[in-house]
């Protein structure tokens, strides 16, 4: 049997191989040294908010944690979820995967090994952001306090893209169709807003006028923790403290998402 | 001859349709086994199914002794359809990658894709990207990755598709030359039955999803019945052949030249017999079955 290793080295250079991949880490390292440079252009300007001269207090630490949320809140889950469709709904349009597959390969390990290179992107864009932004924003703002909370918000931002990379191989493998599979997808999103907005608005209710249910009331809470998008934002506010529900239960997202892809790949007859 | 791939009751649905059905064959080792059928008749269908990629509904398969169609692909290369290429990469990022699936250790990758590149005549243009390949050079390329490893089998879905004259002749030298120098079973398909023909030692016919006939090439081509036409003093012929058995006069053809049936006899024997009653023979020509006739008598 072929190593997972050597799967996962594979996949790897096939990842980098993408245009994309690079370009996403290109955007990650201009993204972190963009935010420093606009926050830092503002300082100097002499701008006043609510008068107070703005980011008077701006510090590195600061920079990196900011830099990091515009990172995960902006494009890029949504680039990462391309590039997952693209290694699984795309593979399989060009046959790549058939083509692998007639190698002594197992197909959950083709899974794997894509999910583990995805991965790899996600902490190298990561870490592209803000290594730029700490090595532009340290000489500029000074070091600052607070970076074991950004580093452990990094870590979890990670587990955010496990979320996203493991649903869209999921979709991709299920639909064997780059286009059905950023419906799937779009359409799954669309699904976790709408529970989200449902278990908040219920929560308000709840707290409003009390349901007699402390039960009830304890399984809609737990349900703002554990959907999906609770899950993907455990970054969310990590700096100042860790939610080890929201982390549990990304893993078990990304666990349930890595077996749906698998599964999809295990009964699709490769033709 | 062991069997290198033998196959039971195989029958495969897809999309709701039976593709085959009772499907049994069997390819010895050593052979260069030709796999024959009408467009749909489900050869590359079954060359899939023997490789893991489609689930039978039913069936039995073997391949080099293995029935867990992971443990056979450890020994077992294939070039099915056009063969893909990741995008964005050079023919010998494709066959690194290929090399490293097939279990090769890395230290070892950069001298087997040489080999194989060197052995499919195109070590010139590995580091040019695959996207710019024509489709015969993508067909040559997906021999190289079939080649990696060194399997004791392999399996070929057409492999002279998208190739030019030149490029055929070259691909058939190039599996008999595996065939006998590298000791590998080629189980190929094709439409061009010249070269199955030329090319192969053993048939298989399948038509609507089962194997209508299946043996070495000779065996295929022989049959009870042979006409061959004969030239000479036609009536003396006729008269000749009016009370044997085995030989039947047809009639005349041309002016001198006359059709006979042989059941029974050679045409050694029918020539000894014409010239025993004082015939003169000017012309003895059979009629050479070709691997297409028999294949249009099997498939019709």
């Amino acid at each position: 049997m072929t190593p997972l290793t050597a799967l996962i080295a594979v996949e790897w250079r096939r990842l980098w191989a993408r245009p994309g991949a690079r370009l996403g880490l290109f955007a990650a390292g201009m993204l972190g040294g963009l935010f420093v440079a606009l926050t830092f252009a503002l300082r100097q300007s002499g701008a006043v908010l609510n008068g107070d001269p703005i980011f008077a207090d701006a510090t590195a630490a600061w920079a990196v944690g900011w830099a990091l949320w515009f990172r995960n809140a902006g494009l890029f889950p949504g680039w990462m979820a391309l590039l997952a469709v693209a290694a699984s709904a795309g593979d399989l349009e060009t046959h790549v995967v058939r083509d692998d597959l007639m190698r002594p390969i197992r197909r959950r390990d083709a899974v794997l090994a894509r999910f583990v290179a995805l991965l790899g992107w996600s902490a190298a864009t990561t870490a592209a952001t803000l290594a730029v932004a700490a090595a532009l924003g340290i000489p500029a703002f000074g070091l600052g306090v607070g970076w074991v909370g950004w580093v452990r918000a990094a870590a979890l931002s990670l587990l955010g893209d496990a979320l996203v990379a493991a649903f869209a191989l999921a979709a991709g493998f299920a639909t064997g169709r780059s286009l059905g599979a950023l419906t799937a997808l779009l359409t799954g999103a669309l699904t976790c807003v709408g529970a989200a907005v449902l278990v908040f608005v219920g929560r308000l209710g709840v707290s409003a006028v009390g349901t007699g249910n402390p039960a009830f009331e304890t399984v809609l809470n737990l349900a703002g923790t554990v959907l999906p998008q609770a899950a993907w934002a455990g970054w969310w506010g990590a700096e100042h403290a860790f939610d080890p529900i929201r982390g549990v239960a990304a893993v078990a997202w990304v666990a349930l998402g890595l077996s749906a892809a698998a599964m999809a790949l295990q009964r699709r007859q490769l033709t | 001859m062991n069997a290198a791939v033998t196959v039971k009751d195989l029958a495969v649905r897809l999309g709701g349709r039976s593709i085959l059905d009772r499907l049994d064959m069997n390819v010895p080792s050593g052979a260069i086994y030709g796999f024959l059928g009408p467009n749909g008749s489900g050869k590359t269908t079954a060359l899939r199914t023997l490789l893991g990629l489609l689930r039978p509904e039913r069936g039995a398969i073997t391949v080099l002794g293995e029935v867990d169609p992971l443990l056979a692909r450890r020994s077992v290369g294939a070039l099915i359809d056009v063969p893909a290429f990741p995008a964005a990469s050079t023919g010998r990022d494709a066959l690194a990658d290929s090399a490293r699936l097939a279990g090769i250790p890395a230290a070892e990758v950069p001298a087997e894709v040489d080999r194989v590149a060197r052995r499919v005549g195109l070590a010139e243009r590995t580091r040019d990207a695959t996207d710019a390949y024509s489709l015969g050079m993508r067909q040559r390329l997906g021999l190289a990755r079939a080649l990696l490893g060194r399997p004791r089998l392999l399996i070929l879905d057409e492999p002279t598709n998208g190739l030019d004259p030149a490029g055929m002749r070259d691909m058939r030298d190039l599996v008999r030359s595996l065939a006998h120098d590298d000791q590998l079973t080629v189980l190929l398909s094709s439409h061009n039955l010249a070269e199955v023909q030329a090319t192969c030692t053993h048939v298989g016919v399948l038509r609507g999803g089962r194997l209508v006939a299946e043996g070495p090439v000779a065996g295929l081509l022989d049959r009870p019945e042979t006409e061959v036409e004969v030239g000479g003093d036609t009536d003396a012929i006729a008269r000749a052949l009016a009370d044997v058995d085995g030989a039947t006069w047809l009639g005349p053809v041309a002016p001198g030249r006359g059709r006979i049936r042989l059941h029974g006899w050679t045409v050694p024997v029918l020539v000894r017999r014409l010239v025993e009653r004082n015939i003169d023979v000017t012309a003895v020509v059979p009629d050479a079955r070709s691997l297409e006739d028999a294949y249009l008598e099997l498939t019709r």
